[in-house]
Formats: C-alpha cells, structure tokens, sequence
C-alpha cells in the first residue's frame, strides 16, 4: 500500500454553464446512477470541463498549495476530495480521517450558545459527544472566548465567530486537511496564533491549502500547485516559481486615476522602453529603474512633488520615493514638462513587484495623480528567493572582537 | 513529529471514482450500514438543536409545542359544546371522526414535507461539508415523531370526555401513526431531490396535499358509491388512517391484512428510497452548489 494519503490520478470534473440544462443532466445522471450505467464522459451541449486531468500525491507532512485565478478549480478539486460532490473522469484516492475547513463556522446556529454550537458543529464534523467532551476546554481556551461561551452566537462579532470555528477546526485531529481561503481572519494577534496552529498540525497532516495570498503559501506550504484554465499549469517543490507563474498569468491592470484634470502623463517610458510595448520589466540586481514622462499640470498648481511606491506581491509597499524628501518640492513653471525620474541601485530580492506612480502636491498629501500598477517590475539576480517575503535587501556590516570567524553559510529564512 | 509512523498503515481508505456506487453492492451496503448508525446519532442531535434553537426565541419557549395543537382540539371541543355542531350521538361520532383523521393527516402531512424542509435549510451546510446525509431525514423524523406524540395524546384527552372507551385496539393507532409517518417520508423522499432542484415542488406541495386530504377519509365519510369513493378506496393512506382512527375511536371497520400489507410496503419502500437518496444526492448537491 503507498503511504500517500492523498491521491489524485487523472481526475476531471464537468459543470453545465446553463442553469436549467443543468438541473435537466442532474435528474439523467441521478437516475443513471440509480440503474449502475456509467457517466457520459463526453460534453454535453454548454458543459465545460472544470477540472481536467489532474495528477497530485501527497504524504502525511506535506503541504500544497493551490493556486489559480477565480473559476480555475480550486474549490470544485477541494469539494471532490472531501466527498461533496463526485468526479467525472479519474481516481481519488483518501486514506484517514478528512477535516475540511471550507467555511469556518459553516452551520453555526445564532439562536445556540457558543458551547452548544461546539457540540452542534462538532458532530456535524464527525466527532462524538465523548470526544468533544475531551476536547471543550481546549478549544474554548484557544478561542479566548471563555467570558461569551455561554451567549448566543448571534450576539457575536464577526471575528469572534471564526475564531470560534476555528478552534474547533484545529482541534479535528485529522489525517488530511483541506482548507479554503480560510486563514486570512480575525484581528492580528489570533491570526499569528492559528498560523502557528497551523503550522504545528501541518507536520502531521497532509494539507491542502487554497488562498490568493502568495505570502501565506510560501510561509507554509511545501510544494505549489497551479491550476490554469482547468488544467495544473504547475506543480512542484518549486514554490517561488509557482507563485510567479501565477502572477504572470493574473497581471494586475494598471488603472489610471487624474484627478480632476490636475495633471496629465504622457509619453510614458520605462527604461528607454515606451510603457505600452514594455510589458514586463525585467531589472537585474542592483540597476537603475528610469521613467520618462511628458507632464501638463493645471496653471493653479504652484508646486508638486513625485512619488514611486514598490509593493510586493501581497501588496505591501516595501519601499519607496518621494521627491519631497530628496529635494524641495518642485516649482510649477512651464506647466508642460518632460521629466526623467531616475531611482538607482534597486536592491529587492528577486520576484514581481508593483509600481505605483503619484503626482502630489507640495506637502505630499493631497493626490493630482495616481497610476496603480503602472507597470509589472521584475527582479533578477539578488542571489535571494526569500521564502514569504520580497523586500529590500539592506548593506550591513559586522565588527566584533578578534576570536569572532565568519563562516560561510546557506542563506536560509 | 509524526505520534505513530506506521499510522498510515492502518487508516480507512475512501475511494471516490465516476463509477456507480451500486456496482459494488458488498461495499455500498456496508456503507450506508455504517453512515445509517451515524446518522441516527447525528440526526438526534440536529434535531434537539433545531428544537432548542427554534425555542429559544420565543417567549413562551418550549410550550408552542403543546400550544398550537392544544387550541385546536380544544377549539373543536369548544365548537361542539356551543352546539355550534349539532350534538347527539351522530355528531359525537362524526366530532371524533373528524378530528381523528385531521390529526392522522395532519402527521402525515409533516411526514411528507420534513425532509424537503430539512433539506432545504441545511442547503448551506450540505454543500460545504461532509457528513452522513441520511441524518437531514433522521432529524425529520425525530421533529414529526415529537409532534406527532403530543398532537395523539390531546387527542385521545379530548376523545375521553366523549365517553370514548380505550380498549385494546388502542394499539393500532400508534401503529398507523408510524405506518403515516413512514408513508409520509417515503413521499418526502421521492419529492426531496426534485425539490432540491426546483422550486416548482415547495409551491405545488400544499395544494397537492389539501386536494390529498379530500381523496382520503379525513373530514368526509366516504358514501358506497361515487367517483370520490371510489378513489378513496384504492388510495392506500386510506386504510392506514381508517385503522388508526379505529384503534383510537372504535369508529369504521378496517381490514387489518390490508393495513399490515400497506405498511409493510411502506417500510420496504423506504429502504429503496434511503438507497436512492443515497445515490443521488452528491449529484443534486452538485447541482445546487454555487
């Protein structure tokens, strides 16, 4: 027997686009599978396959993370290895107890109390009254909920609520775990705490984790899978270049904000390349990023000054300029300029970064200009894929007494 | 890290594939042999928590149960006593002839909607999570049980006041009851994927069973002849409510092998129908998922 506890060969799923056609297979396919007659493994008139030839093991310890843009599978996949609904094509093979947190809180009764809804939820989830006995105190106490326990659940706020779903998700103790976008909840503190949750029952559990945070997939997962167009586009250990195919298959447009016809860019060009043939912008380690613009400000601005944001993939800003602090702020005089902005010696490990562009005024707050995602900006040759986190790497140097030897090491985060 | 490395060696293996469940009928039985006792665990908990949570937001809590029924019996008694129904013996007869079916159907009536009521509240739940579907129609069965439990024996409290006389016929009419309630799920389940899938069902059902009560022994007394008798004599509820009736009040003559027969069949079909909803459910839930 394998000792994979999740097995996936050739897996393929079909939806029907149209809703009463839909409801019409459904009633065929139910009375097929009353008589033993095998599906039509065919499309029929407005199907679509929703997943397509899907091949995926994972051993107990191993964590995956899935990703795709919206309507690429991911939940149709999670929703066939939890046994919702069943597969048109393929083998799924499970081996162990499957806790699938796809909704936190799924079935909570706002009329109950919080306990009673921990024995409610609990046996839904397949745990027995003993069992939840055992396991109450626990997960009250990871819920930090003890004052409220015995209010109803409808007197709860929204994060009290997940907090108290996820509580006694973790406390499952299952064999394999599917989650759901389920990990961006709650205020920070507790969502430190159920990362670590997590993190410690990942060790012990085959995981499969779906999120649209690519920081949250590189902090925990193992491998990377992912789904294009119903198809697995990537999967492997290699997680930074999962994450960046994804990226590069879902560009962000870049949206342009004038505000009020203050100011308007033209001519925009990045490196010597015009910004609408560009693309991507590939910049190696430790270059110059330039951007050349034609600007026409509005006669009533007497001074303005430039802003460039990074963000990374999260959407962080992890770094920025702002000619308001290099320079004084910038006398409008001609009112029609050509600009050259140049930012040297970009330091950020290698990955997708974002560029915001802004136009402001003297005191760098209120906006004339802004242009989110101007444009994608790639960099190259940093020596770092820091797992988790793009950011700036910074110069820095250790002086220490005479007995203290470096000793060459792996870059490891 | 792992408590127990061999742990895998021993672990339950489930195996989802297009293939018909049925085509391995060992392992299918097996299943839902399995799930059936989970389900009566988890059914029995759904439903207290339906019926705490139900409740809890009322007042008067709990007691609604008693209430609703309790006004309508009494409503009766009171109507009779005004003589706003002739009294006399005929009209103590027909006063317990009446109320007896109304209370039968009425059972049977909830039978029939409590796994598409259920099903259609736990939609949500249904379509995240799993776990032994048969519990949604356990947990109906259980509500209609309760129901059914108080609504009998107010009955059987007012029927005393008329000078009925329980004997041991007595027995038949809880006997007719489940007879009812299996006969009403079984209805229940046949309708329960349709109505998971059309919203058709939910707005037909209510007058699909008034015109019911009228092709039944309910409220009129079936004459020997007549296009209405003759299809409340091949209608098989007809027997059961007329035995239940009989064992509550003495009133008609019910065969008994035609009762048994109609039960007996009633169970047999509610073991198809677990199989078929079994089967079919992971394709509606398919359907009705977002």
């Amino acid at each position: 027997m394998s000792d994979h506890l999740i097995q996936i060969e050739g897996l393929s799923k079909k939806y029907c686009k149209d809703l009463q056609k839909s409801l019409w297979y459904g009633l065929q396919d139910s009375s097929r599978e009353i008589f033993g007659i095998s599906r039509n493994s065919e499309l029929r008139s407005k199907e679509f396959w929703a997943l397509q030839d899907i091949n995926i093991q994972l051993r107990r310890g191993e964590c995956l993370g899935l990703i795709g843009q919206n309507g690429a599978g991911k939940s149709t996949l999670l929703k066939i290895l939890n046994g919702i609904i069943k597969p048109d094509k393929g083998k799924v093979t499970m081996r162990g107890r499957v806790a699938a947190i796809i909704e936190l809180g799924a079935g909570f009764n706002p009329a109950l109390t919080g306990k009673e809804n921990i024995y409610a939820n609990g046996a839904i989830l397949g745990l027995r009254k003993l069992e939840i006995d055992l396991l109450y105190d626990s997960i009250v106490d990871f819920s930090e909920l003890e004052h409220f326990i015995h209010s109803p659940v409808r007197y709860y706020s929204s994060g009290m609520r997940v907090r108290l779903g996820f509580s006694i998700a973790i406390h499952l103790k299952p064999d394999i775990l599917l989650l759901d976008e389920v990990l961006a909840v709650g205020d920070i503190g507790f969502k430190i705490k159920s990362l670590n949750a997590m993190a410690n029952l990942i060790q012990e559990t085959a995981v499969i984790f779906v999120s649209h945070s690519v920081d949250q997939i590189a902090r925990i997962c193992s491998s990377v899978c992912l789904l294009e167009n119903s198809k697995v586009a990537y999967l492997g250990e290699d997680i930074s270049y999962g994450i960046s195919q994804y990226e590069k298959t879902s560009p962000s447009p870049g949206t342009e904000y004038i505000h009020d016809g203050w100011a308007i860019l033209s001519n925009i060009s990045i490196n010597e390349i015009p910004l609408k043939e560009s693309g991507l912008c590939k910049i190696p380690f430790g270059h110059n990023l330039q951007i050349q613009f034609e600007l026409k400000l509005n006669s009533n601005i007497e001074q303005f000054t430039i802003k460039v944001e990074f963000a990374d993939s999260s959407n962080r800003i992890i770094a920025h300029y702002h000619s308001l602090h290099r320079s004084d702020a910038m006398r409008n005089i001609s009112f029609e300029k050509a600009c050259d902005l140049n930012i040297p010696n970009l330091n950020f490990t290698d990955g997708l970064y974002k560029v915001h562009f802004f136009i402001m005024d003297a005191e760098g707050i209120q906006q004339y200009y802004c242009y989110r995602n101007m444009f994608p900006l790639e960099m190259t040759g940093s020596g770092h894929q820091v797992k988790g986190f793009s950011s700036v790497l910074l110069d820095g140097k250790i002086t220490s007494g005479k007995n203290l030897e470096a000793i060459p090491t792996k870059s490891k985060l | 890290m792992s408590e127990n490395p061999q742990k895998s060696s021993y672990l339950t293996e489930r195996i989802y594939s297009p293939e018909p469940a049925i085509r391995k009928p060992v392992a299918f039985l097996h299943d839902i042999g399995k799930d059936f006792r989970l389900s009566l665990d988890l059914g029995y908990s759904l439903f207290i928590k339906d019926i705490k949570a139900q409740y809890r937001v009322a007042f008067l809590g709990l007691s609604w149960l008693l209430i609703l029924p309790a006004v309508q019996i009494l409503l009766w008694y009171i109507l009779f006593q005004n003589k706003i129904i002739n009294s006399g013996a005929e009209a103590v007869n027909y006063l317990a002839y009446m109320s007896s079916g109304i209370i039968l159907w009425t059972i049977f009536s909830e039978a029939v909607n409590a796994p598409i009521i259920n099903g259609a509240n736990t939609k949500s739940i249904l379509v995240k999570l799993n776990f032994p579907r048969e519990a949604i129609i356990v947990s109906g069965i259980y509500q209609v049980l309760l129901n059914a439990g108080i609504r009998s024996v107010l009955l059987l409290v007012m029927l005393s006041f008329f000078s009925f006389k329980p004997d041991w016929n007595l027995l038949l009419f809880p006997l007719s009851i489940v007879s009812l309630i299996i006969a009403g799920t079984v209805i229940g389940m046949c309708l329960f994927p349709f109505a998971m899938l059309y919203s058709d069902v939910n707005k037909a059902l209510p007058i699909v069973l008034q015109l019911g009560m009228f092709v039944s022994p309910v409220v009129f007394i079936p004459g020997e002849n007549g296009l209405l008798s003759k299809i409340i004599q091949i209608n098989p509820l007809s027997v059961l409510i007329e035995s239940g009736r009989f064992g509550a009040t003495g009133l008609g003559n019910p065969s008994l092998t035609a009762f048994f027969v109609t039960g007996l069949l009633s169970i047999g079909f509610l073991v198809l129908l677990w199989i078929i909803y079994r089967i079919t459910l992971p394709i509606i839930i398919e359907r009705i998922s977002s």
